[in-house]
């Protein structure tokens, strides 16, 4: 062999996994339709380029095997020969036997013996030969290959469709934007079982991840890269973003900069946050990519079983971490192939039972919240529970208190000897214990639908380790969290509660429902006030109160792996752009815990927190701008009180005076303008500084403002934190050794009705 | 033996050198609401989530709050990040002057004029934090 032939070999040994089974997936289609000419063709292409590439790495063998295939297409395309099963058998042995020959190139006399058995499966005449399925089902595909799109536009590849992987001119191109393995990669046995085949950006390239996974596509353009690069790409990116942060930290520490003010720090940011976007999606894999080899094993066990059965697949767009899709091969062959082999009837029972004979054995995906749900379905006899129930009691099982839903549980015990039972019951559970257990080692779990006499659904549900997940982003004493929007059902403002038998209940949509602090459940220091947020379900809610609501949007989850699983609370995390760390609540816990935990307990564990010095109001009729601010004062240290209107602020500064008011300017009921007049004729209130927060940015506006006796006037659209909280604590700076309202009562103080003068953004004082 | 000190609450104490992956300086902790006292919080290391342990819970001389050094050790189970008030040195351990006393507690040895006691994390997380984690 060649050096060149050396150096491509490992390459094509990657590539030609994805060529055989693109070719089987076709293979499957044309049994469905079998006049398609574009998947003819699709597989024509597959056929030929391998051949090409296994004669260039000096796999003749292969290459032989590939012509012969090619033969055959190009009678099917011609008309001269029809597809069917056994020519399907015989064209997916061949296929298998590829992948032998290509995993183990030994180039022994075993592999010339394996070639011409293979040869022998194909026919050689028009005439299609028939070919004997082997008695069991053939596994054949080994290695699961995984296909997810590279969401980002890095570089373009003019003209280029396929990356022509494995044909040394093309190489360069492709080195171009991913490198190619080197010489010395390792041997085909070192190679990772899964490899992540990235299609080539392309100047279209839309939203990361939303682009369909494309499984199987001829053409498509992709490059493979092994997992083990992927997976230090990640670790790269999340080092670059460490660093990042660091330098930020020198930035302020060292040399007195905020890092978010120097541009070409913000581009870093920017940059580094994309990538670490797009370096993230890449662990992720659609469910579909096991579609193929599901869609084989059900065809394989139909056909040795005699059986006729049509496959059907739904939500496979649906992405999972690719760390629980490897762990999920396992249990879902083992499912299928219990769907069909013991599930789904013979056609003539089917017929007899008033069915259709062509059975269906579906496979269904969908997330929900941080977990993915997938089915195995399908329409044969059901479960034959009482025969599990006898199996069960024949291992020893008191079944005698158990109902109905209980004794179909059983089916994963391992204990019970399904295999004997429900295989000659007409029931079914071969191994299903270890199904279960398999699942239970990705913390999922397995559920059991039973129709008897119309089917049954096997539910897989697993977290996603590292998923999409939308949330809801929420302030909890000065934190964000995350809670899951599949777990919310809708966000409303603080209603009246009240004290029932010791549960604190609120009437929403004419029920009621209990009411918890959400800073107080997780032990965390509360604030009054603040929106709430219903979780559960519609007909069964609870709502929490929260601080602050911050955003709606999708956060990349990843599970807490080591000693972190322990924690009930929190169901992940997220690594954010800035490289914070975002905790996702786990909502069924917290209603758990919400359920479970008294008021009293509530209260008690609340921890101590010192007693704010000053109080401000906020007054804005927007909930979004008050609870902002909110949550900037009161991570400023201010206790903070708000009203939606100048009516309403005066009512509650009447009852409780407040040390500073921020107000916006256009409101209902009383403006901002006539509530700081109000407050300067209050004889408690008049001392109270004003801040005016509002849109309304000219000159006339300020000057309405400081007219009207407010003390500072800051503009909506340059608003940040730093200027609000630079505003107010120079605005109470004046007042903090004698608090407002206390000077107020003593009623020994009056205000200064010196003129302020007023700036854009922060608070010009005498 | 190579260690790497560490300085807790004006006491120190030393890991092996070999189970020490990295010295985070100026560790940005998010807390965990509702965990144990011995876990002060977790860090971001490298895009991977690690728990930054409470040295002096661990090492019973009072909690830390917001500590300006972590140490990335190897766990049995999985890294751990622990929390350091000073910036942690290398040392080299040969006679221990004294036995560890406590469970997790090596053995004491004598450096720079300091009394420092080697532990085994593992030992120490298993014996002196609360680790039935808070539902």
């Amino acid at each position: 062999m060649g050096e060149l032939e050396d150096e491509f070999r490992p390459l094509f040994i990657e590539e030609a996994k994805g060529h055989l089974e693109r070719i089987a997936s076709g293979l499957l289609a044309l049994e469905s339709a079998p006049d398609d000419q574009a998947a003819i063709d699709g597989i024509f292409r597959e056929a030929h380029t391998m051949k090409g590439a296994a004669g260039m790495v000096g796999m003749m063998r292969v290459s032989r095997l590939a012509h012969r295939l090619e033969d055959l297409l190009v009678e099917l395309r011609a008309g001269t020969r029809r597809s069917s099963p056994e020519l399907t058998d015989a064209m997916l042995l061949v296929l298998d036997g590829m992948g032998r020959l290509i995993a183990s190139p030994s180039s022994g006399e075993q592999d010339a013996s394996d070639e011409a058995a293979l040869e022998r499966l194909l026919p050689t005449s028009p005439t299609p030969a028939v070919v004997v399925p082997p008695a069991g089902p053939s596994l054949a595909p080994t290695a699961l290959e995984v296909v997810l799109p590279l969401p980002t536009v890095a570089a373009e590849r003019p003209g280029s469709t396929s990356p022509q992987v494995g044909r040394p001119a093309a190489a360069p191109a492709v080195e171009a934007v991913l490198p190619l393995p080197a010489a010395a990669a390792p041997p085909p046995a070192a190679t990772p079982a899964m490899q992540v085949v990235l299609p080539l950006p392309t100047a279209a390239a839309g939203r990361p991840g939303s682009t369909s996974p494309q499984v199987g596509r001829p053409g498509a353009a992709t490059l493979e890269v092994p997992v083990a690069r992927i997976d230090e790409l990640n670790r790269l990116v999340g080092e670059a973003s460490a660093a990042q942060l660091r330098v930020g930290h020198v930035f302020g520490s060292e040399l007195h900069l905020d890092p978010d003010a120097v541009t070409e720090y913000r581009e870093l940011t920017t940059v580094i946050n994309q990538l670490q976007e797009v370096t993230e999606r890449t662990r992720m894999v659609p469910v579909g990519t096991l579609e193929p080899i599901l869609h084989r094993t059900v065809r394989d066990v139909a056909r040795a079983a005699g059986k006729d059965v049509r496959w059907e697949v739904s939500g496979e767009d649906v992405e999972v971490d690719r760390g629980v899709l490897e762990e999920l091969v396992s249990p879902l062959l083992h499912l299928v192939r219990n769907s069909v082999g013991h599930g789904v009837e013979l056609p003539d029972q089917r017929r007899a039972a008033g069915k259709a004979m062509q059975a269906v054995v579906g496979l269904h995906a969908a997330q929900v919240g941080s977990k993915v749900v997938i089915s195995i379905s399908d329409d044969g006899a059901g479960i034959n529970v009482a025969a599990v129930r006898a199996a069960a009691a024949k291992a020893g099982v008191d079944v005698s208190t158990l109902t109905e839903e209980e004794s179909l549980h059983l089916i994963f015990r391992s204990g019970i000897s399904t295999a004997k039972v429900l295989t000659e019951e007409s029931g079914r559970g071969v191994g299903l214990d270890v199904v279960a257990t398999a699942v239970a080692a990705i913390h999922g779990t397995v559920q059991v639908v039973n129709h008897p006499g119309a089917g049954a659904e096997f539910r897989i549900v697993v977290p996603i380790t590292l998923t999409v997940v939308p949330c809801l982003i929420v302030s909890i004493s000065g934190q964000s969290f995350a809670l899951p929007l599949q777990g919310i059902v809708r966000m409303l403002e603080a209603q009246h509660v009240q004290v029932v038998s010791g549960r604190r209940l609120a009437v929403v949509d004419g029920r009621a429902i209990p009411v918890s602090d959400l800073a107080a459940l997780l032990g965390l220091p509360s604030a009054e006030g603040g929106p709430w947020v219903l979780l559960g379900t519609a007909e069964s809610s609870h709502a929490f109160q929260v601080e602050t609501v911050l955003q709606k949007r999708d956060v990349v989850v990843r599970g807490l792996t080591g000693r972190l699983r322990d924690l009930k609370s929190v169901s992940g995390a997220s690594i954010e752009p800035n490289g914070s760390i975002l905790l996702v609540l786990d909502v069924q816990n917290l209603l758990e815990r919400a359920n479970s935990v008294s008021i009293a307990a509530e209260v008690a564990n609340k921890p101590a927190t010192p007693a704010p010095q000053l109080s401000v109001m906020v007054v804005d009729d927007a909930l979004m701008v008050r609870e902002l601010q909110r949550s900037i004062l009161e991570r400023g240290g201010y206790t903070v009180r708000t009203a939606s209107d100048g009516a309403e602020a005066m009512g509650m500064l009447a009852e409780l005076p407040a040390d500073l008011v921020v107000t916006d300017v256009e409101m209902p009921n009383l403006d901002g303008l006539q509530l700081i007049q109000s407050i300067r004729q209050h004889p408690r209130l008049a001392n109270i500084p004003v801040l005016i927060v509002s849109s309304h940015g000219s000159d006339e506006d300020h000057q309405r403002g400081l007219d009207a006796g407010a003390d500072a006037y800051i503009i909506k659209a340059s608003f940040d934190e730093v200027g609000l909280l630079s505003a107010v604590s120079r605005l109470l700076g004046r007042t903090a050794a004698a608090p407002a309202h206390r000077r107020n009562s003593a009623g020994a103080i009056a205000r200064s009705k010196t003129v302020r003068p007023v700036e854009a953004t922060t608070p010009r004082t005498q | 033996m190579r260690v790497l000190v560490l300085a807790v609450n004006a006491a120190y104490f030393a890991v092996p050198m070999a189970t020490v992956l990295q010295v985070l300086r100026h560790p940005v902790v998010t807390r965990v609401p509702l965990s144990p006292s011995g876990l002060l919080g977790v860090v971001n290391v490298r895009g991977e989530i690690v728990p930054l342990l409470d040295t002096g819970v661990m090492t019973a001389t009072g909690a830390l709050s917001d500590p300006p050094f972590a140490v990335l050790v190897n766990g049995e189970k999985d890294v751990v990040a622990l929390a350091a008030e000073e910036l942690p040195t290398a040392a080299d351990f040969e006679e221990p002057v004294g036995p560890g006393t406590q469970p997790g507690e090596l053995g004491v040895y004598s450096h720079g004029g300091r009394l420092v006691v080697l532990v085994d994390v593992e030992a120490l997380v298993k014996n002196r934090l609360d680790l039935k984690w808070a539902s």
